[in-house]
């Protein structure tokens, strides 16, 4: 047994964290206002392209990549503990642009596009030039996926599509959308997912498109709706087989689930390493208030949970790299660090008191996000469903 | 050109280290190592000088296997190859051992230049970098914040922090120079600089190899050190509180003047 990084990690992980405190935590500070707490505005775009065709040069970007399709072909472990310093450098919102990853950059998905879709949308991608987005929920169709209503009907040598996407992560910044949508109506007692739905790259600016940015609790402005109103696809856009579009897709929601199971882990180390530095530091009664047993305690007890949901993660990781599905691995650890990350923060916002309640600490803002870990990439009901299929419930 | 650089491995500073019981090391375990912050300039400089004249960088450093992924680092910045001097007869020298076997290693590669950081950060002693060029017969410039080497590669001018001001001067190559904060923004190594480090060459040389048997390491070393003193603890701050800004002013100058008795 070995917890220890190999040597390609651990030098990974230290260009890495150059990488951030060079090129995108003296941007951060720099542009703190315009930020605005981590909101995703056209100005924000810009800068973070900036950083996205940096870190392009430096070959992070394409890291999660498998070597096909111009990534480094790196271990689970690895990529993994890249999204770890990602996710505790304490970066807003620019720490996105780093690596390539889902919604916005080329995700493995795209292994499903043939040699012609891979030089019009992985090409871009891999360069930074372009981002996407995953087009799938819809407003009736969530964890169910099999009753999305989006409908392509065959024209000529076009599909035209109708319907609507909610949800969508950076659809509103996105050059093109990854879009699930049937096909073919399903029969009585059929499952759309085999042989119903297709997957579409469709251009953001095809005529009949329509977004509209969705406000959130995260106030991050990264969600948007997506209308499709007799949207013409080109054929040639239909990637992978038609009518099994999303069984590529389900392959690559279970890399989704480590990668936010990471960022959970990493987001709760950050918080509680700030927590604890308050309670160091901030005086009360005449001592720091991290003496008194009623603050170190439940600092303690944080520090537990963090240590389980990390070394959950990574072995998770690890079976992923010895070629296990580990199924029911990735939704414990996507459904144990979400709860971990959503306990930290709301103990260090009660550490720190009033400061931790005002926007000028970044505490209350992992507090909102740390939330929507147990939403997206599979609610956390759903990752319970998974574990105890796994136990054969 | 031949470009040579030394770089020394230490803990993080972000590293909270414990002193061992005998009381004159720190506790080796749970430390975070990595390159010296000053060594990074040397490192950056030396690539830069490569990149403008042209050559080869070679990396010497002495240390324990741990000191492998730092030459690793070097190598994944840009660096052509490495020297480790690794052997226990290395350990527990002083700046006069460590200087010997690295001035020895450095005769190998026979540099046009070379560069060092100019102090390491956890001994904090200056002194390896003068004492090689001392024993390599180097021309040096220490704490150098600028350098311009002519084109010919024979002479270079170099600008030197000092304090409260700076002194330029001019050196015959070859020569050693220790590098300061502001010579350079060090990079940080690409994912292809990591994969390409892999393969790149790091050659183990012993205390024999160099002709230096007994001379390096504790064997060697003239100096020892017997005592680590810890750290004061910090005492904890102080905070005004006041109505206003300028009563919170006034009680600051009035405690400057009267506790503190600074004013």
């Amino acid at each position: 047994m070995d917890f220890a990084f190999d040597d390609d990690t651990r030098l990974l992980c230290e260009a890495l964290r150059k990488f951030l405190k060079t090129e995108v935590l003296p941007l951060e500070e720099k542009h703190k206002d315009l930020l605005d707490g981590g909101k995703m505005s056209d100005e924000v775009a810009r800068i973070g392209a900036g950083i996205r065709k940096k870190a392009v040069e430096a070959g992070f970007y394409t890291v999660h990549l498998p070597k096909e399709l111009g990534g480094a072909g790196l271990p689970y472990v690895t990529t993994t503990a890249l999204r770890e310093e990602i996710a505790m450098s304490g970066s807003v919102i620019l720490g996105l642009y780093v690596i390539g990853d889902p919604p916005c950059g080329p995700t493995p998905l795209l292994m499903l596009c043939n040699d012609e879709q891979r030089e019009r949308f992985l090409k871009p991608l891999v360069a930074g030039d372009k981002t996407t987005c995953f087009a799938l929920t819809e407003p009736g169709a969530g964890s169910d996926i099999s009753s999305i209503q989006t409908m392509a009907v065959r024209d000529g040598d076009d599909w035209v599509l109708n319907g609507s996407k909610i949800y969508i992560s950076n659809g509103m910044h996105a050059d093109f959308f990854q879009v699930f949508a049937l096909t073919k109506k399903p029969g009585p007692g059929e499952d759309a997912m085999f042989g119903c739905i297709s997957l579409f790259m469709v251009d953001a600016d095809s005529p009949g498109v329509e977004r509209k940015l969705m406000k959130s609790m995260g106030g991050d402005d990264f969600q948007a709706e997506i209308t499709f109103k007799d949207v013409r696809v080109p054929a040639s856009n239909l990637v992978g087989d038609e009518g099994f579009g999303f069984l590529g897709a389900a392959q690559w929601l279970s890399g989704e689930r480590l990668m936010m199971a990471i960022q959970a882990v990493g987001l709760a180390r950050y918080a509680l390493a700030f927590g604890t530095e308050w309670a160091k530091t901030r005086m009360a009664f005449g001592k720091p208030i991290g003496k008194n047993q009623g603050v170190s305690f439940p600092l303690a007890d944080c520090a537990t949970q963090i240590e389980a949901a990390r070394w959950l993660t990574y072995r998770t990781a690890w079976l992923l790299d010895q070629g296990e599905t580990a199924m029911t691995e990735l939704a414990m650890a996507k459904v144990f660090a979400a709860d971990v990350l959503g306990k930290v923060a709301d103990q260090v916002m009660q550490t720190l008191g009033g400061i931790g309640y005002m926007a000028e600490h970044p505490i209350e803002r992992i507090y909102r996000m740390a939330r929507v870990f147990r939403i997206g990439g599979g609610t956390s009901e759903i990752q319970r469903r998974l574990i105890a299929k796994g136990l054969g419930l | 050109m031949k470009i040579a650089v030394i770089i020394k491995q230490t803990p993080d500073t972000e590293t909270v280290v414990k002193i061992n019981d005998a009381g004159n090391d720190i506790v080796g375990t749970g430390v975070k190592y990595v390159m010296s912050p000053y060594c990074e300039f040397a490192v950056e400089e030396a690539l830069r000088t490569k990149e403008k004249l042209g050559g080869e960088v070679v990396v010497v450093s002495l240390g324990p296997d741990r000191v492998l992924e730092t030459i690793r680092t070097a190598l994944a910045m840009g660096c052509d190859r490495a020297i480790h001097l690794k052997d226990p007869a290395y350990e527990g020298g002083d700046g006069q051992a460590t200087a010997k076997a690295l001035a020895a290693a450095l005769k190998t590669v026979s540099p046009d230049i070379v560069f060092a950081g100019k102090q390491a950060i956890d001994g904090d002693q200056s002194q390896v970098a003068v004492r090689v060029a001392e024993l390599a017969g180097l021309a040096q410039a220490t704490i150098v914040t600028a350098l311009e080497i002519a084109a010919d590669g024979k002479t270079a001018k170099a600008t030197r922090r000092s304090e409260g001001g700076g002194e330029v001067v001019e050196l015959k190559l070859p020569a050693l120079i220790s590098c300061e904060k502001g010579l350079n923004e060090p990079r940080y190594a690409s994912l292809p600089g990591i994969m390409k480090a892999k393969k790149k060459e790091v050659k183990e040389l012993k205390p024999a190899e160099l002709g230096l048997e007994g001379q390096v390491g504790a064997a060697g070393a003239k100096a020892k050190r017997v005592k680590l003193l810890p750290l004061a603890e910090r005492k904890a701050g102080r905070r005004i509180e006041a109505e206003t800004p300028e009563a919170a002013a006034a009680e600051l100058v009035r405690l400057l003047r009267e506790e503190a008795k600074v004013l």
